[in-house]
C-alpha cells in the first residue's frame, strides 16, 4: 500500500508536466496560426493591389498605344498619298499635262510636309530601339508593344506570386485550427487524467499520443 | 517558531473563484485589444487599397487627357507643316487655299491642342512634344489624390498585425491561466497548490508580456493606439 502512494505522486507529475508542455505547445501553435493567418491577409491584400496596379498599367498602355500607332498610321498614309501623288504627278507630266502635274506635285509636298512632321513626332520613328533601320522600311511594332507591355506583366507575375502566396498561408492558418482544436482534446485528456486518480495513466497516455499526432501534423505544416 | 497552518479550504475556494473572474476579465480585456488591433490592420488594408483605386483613377483620368492633347497636338502640328508647305508651293490654288487653311482651320486646330500644343515649356528643343512635363503638370492639378500613399497604409497595416501577432501569444497564455486556476478550484491539498500557483505564475507572465507588447507598439507608431 505505501508503494501506491509515490507512483500516483509520480503520474500527477507526469501528467502535470504533460499540460505544461501542452499549453507551450498550444501558445507557440496560436502564435503560429495567427502568423500565418495574417500573412494569408498581407498577401490577399498584396493580390488585390498588384491586380490594380495591372489593370492602370494595362490602361495607360492602351492609351499610349492608341496615340502611338494612330500617328503611325497617319504619318504612313500621309507619305504613302504624297509617294503616289508624286508618282501620278510624273505620269501626268510624262503625257504632256504639265499644269495637272504641277497641282498634284504641289499637293504631294503638302502631304510630305505632314508625313515628315509626323514622323519627327512619331515615338516608333525617332526612338532608335523602334525606328526603321532602313529608309522607307517600318518600325519595329513588336519590340515596342513587348516593351509597352512589360510593365503590365511584371505586375500581373507578383499578382500571380501573391495570390500563390495568399492559397499557401491561408491553408497553413486553416491547418492550425485543426491542430489546435486536437490539442483543446489533449487538454480535457489531461484534465481527466488530473481528476481521476485510477486512470490517470491511461488518460496521460492517451493524451501524450494526441499531443504527438499534433506535434508530427504541426512538423508537417511547418515544411509543406 | 509558529506552525504553518493550511487554509481553510472553503475560503481558499472564493479566493481562487476570485482570482478566476479577475483573470477572466483580464483575459476578455485582453481578447477586445487584439481584436482591436486587427481591426486597426484590416481598416488600413481597406484604406490602402481605397486609396490605390482612387490614385488610380486619376492618374487614368490624367493618361486618357494627355494623350488626347498629344493626339490633337500632333493633328495640329501637321496641319501647321502642311500649311507651311502649301504657302511654298508654287500653284496659286494651294496657295490660296493654305490662306483660308492658317486663318480658319488652325486656329481651330490649335485651340483643341491646348495648353500642350501651344506653350512654349511644353515644346522641346528637337520641335517634339515633352509629355512627361504635361503629365507631371497634370498630375500637380490633382494634388490631394496624387499625395494619397497606399503603400503607407500597408506600412502601418503590417505594424498593426505585427502587434497582433504577439497580443494573440500573451491572450493565449492568459486564457492558459485559466486552465490551471480552474484545476485549483476543483482539486485539493497540495496539487490545488501547485496548481495555484502555477495558474498566477502564468497569469502574471502573460500580463507583463501582453503590457511590454502592448507600450512597445504604441511607442513604435508614436503614441497612436
Amino acid at each position: 500500500m505505501k508503494e501506491a502512494t509515490p507512483n500516483t505522486d509520480r503520474f500527477r507529475v507526469f501528467i502535470l508536466a504533460l499540460t505544461l508542455l501542452n499549453t507551450i505547445f498550444a501558445a507557440l501553435l496560436s502564435g503560429l496560426q495567427v502568423d500565418a493567418n495574417i500573412r494569408s491577409d498581407q498577401a490577399n491584400r498584396d493580390s488585390q493591389y498588384y491586380a490594380l496596379l495591372a489593370a492602370d498599367e494595362v490602361i495607360r498602355f492602351g492609351h499610349q498605344t492608341a496615340y502611338d500607332l494612330e500617328l503611325v498610321t497617319t504619318t504612313v498614309k500621309e507619305a504613302q498619298q504624297a509617294l503616289v501623288l508624286q508618282l501620278t504627278a510624273l505620269e501626268l507630266e510624262d503625257a504632256g499635262e504639265k499644269e495637272s502635274a504641277a497641282a498634284l506635285a504641289g499637293q504631294s509636298e503638302v502631304a510630305q510636309a505632314r508625313a515628315d512632321q509626323g514622323f519627327s513626332l512619331s515615338r516608333l520613328y525617332s526612338d532608335p530601339r523602334y525606328a526603321p533601320e532602313e529608309p522607307g522600311g517600318l518600325p519595329n511594332q513588336q519590340a515596342y508593344l513587348e516593351d509597352m507591355g512589360k510593365a503590365a506583366n511584371e505586375f500581373v507575375a507578383k499578382q500571380n506570386a501573391a495570390s500563390d502566396a495568399y492559397h499557401k498561408w491561408d491553408t497553413k492558418a486553416d491547418s492550425y485550427i485543426a491542430v489546435l482544436s486536437i490539442l483543446a482534446i489533449a487538454f480535457f485528456l489531461l484534465g481527466l487524467a488530473q481528476s481521476a486518480a485510477r486512470l490517470r495513466l491511461f488518460f496521460g497516455a492517451s493524451a501524450l499520443v494526441v499531443m504527438l499526432l499534433a506535434a508530427a501534423w504541426t512538423g508537417f505544416i511547418l515544411i509543406s | 517558531m509558529r506552525d504553518r497552518k493550511p487554509l481553510d479550504p472553503a475560503r481558499m475556494d472564493l479566493v481562487i473563484a476570485v482570482l478566476i473572474a479577475l483573470v477572466s476579465l483580464t483575459t476578455a480585456l485582453a481578447a477586445w485589444r487584439t481584436n482591436m488591433v486587427g481591426s486597426s490592420a484590416a481598416d488600413a488594408n481597406r484604406r490602402g487599397l481605397i486609396d490605390a483605386l482612387r490614385k488610380g483613377a486619376a492618374q487614368n483620368e490624367i493618361w486618357y487627357k494627355l494623350y488626347e492633347e498629344a493626339g490633337y497636338t500632333s493633328t495640329f502640328a501637321m496641319e501647321r507643316a502642311a500649311v507651311d508647305a502649301m504657302e511654298a508651293s508654287k500653284d496659286e490654288s494651294i496657295k490660296a487655299a493654305a490662306k483660308n487653311v492658317r486663318q480658319y482651320l488652325l486656329p481651330s486646330l490649335q485651340l483643341l491642342s491646348e495648353p500642350l500644343g501651344t506653350q512654349e515649356k511644353y515644346l522641346k528643343s528637337d520641335g517634339t512634344y515633352d509629355l512627361e512635363k504635361r503629365s507631371a503638370d497634370l498630375e500637380a492639378e490633382w494634388p490631394d489624390l496624387m499625395a494619397l500613399n497606399p503603400e503607407a497604409s500597408f506600412a502601418l497595416a503590417d505594424r498593426y498585425a505585427s502587434e497582433q501577432r504577439w497580443l494573440t501569444i500573451g491572450t493565449v497564455v492568459l486564457a492558459i491561466s485559466l486552465f490551471w486556476l480552474g484545476l485549483a478550484e476543483i482539486l485539493s491539498g497540495r496539487a490545488r497548490s501547485v496548481n495555484l500557483t502555477l495558474g498566477i505564475g502564468i497569469f502574471l507572465i502573460g500580463l507583463l508580456f501582453f503590457l511590454i507588447v502592448e507600450i512597445a507598439a504604441i511607442w513604435g507608431r508614436g503614441g497612436v493606439l
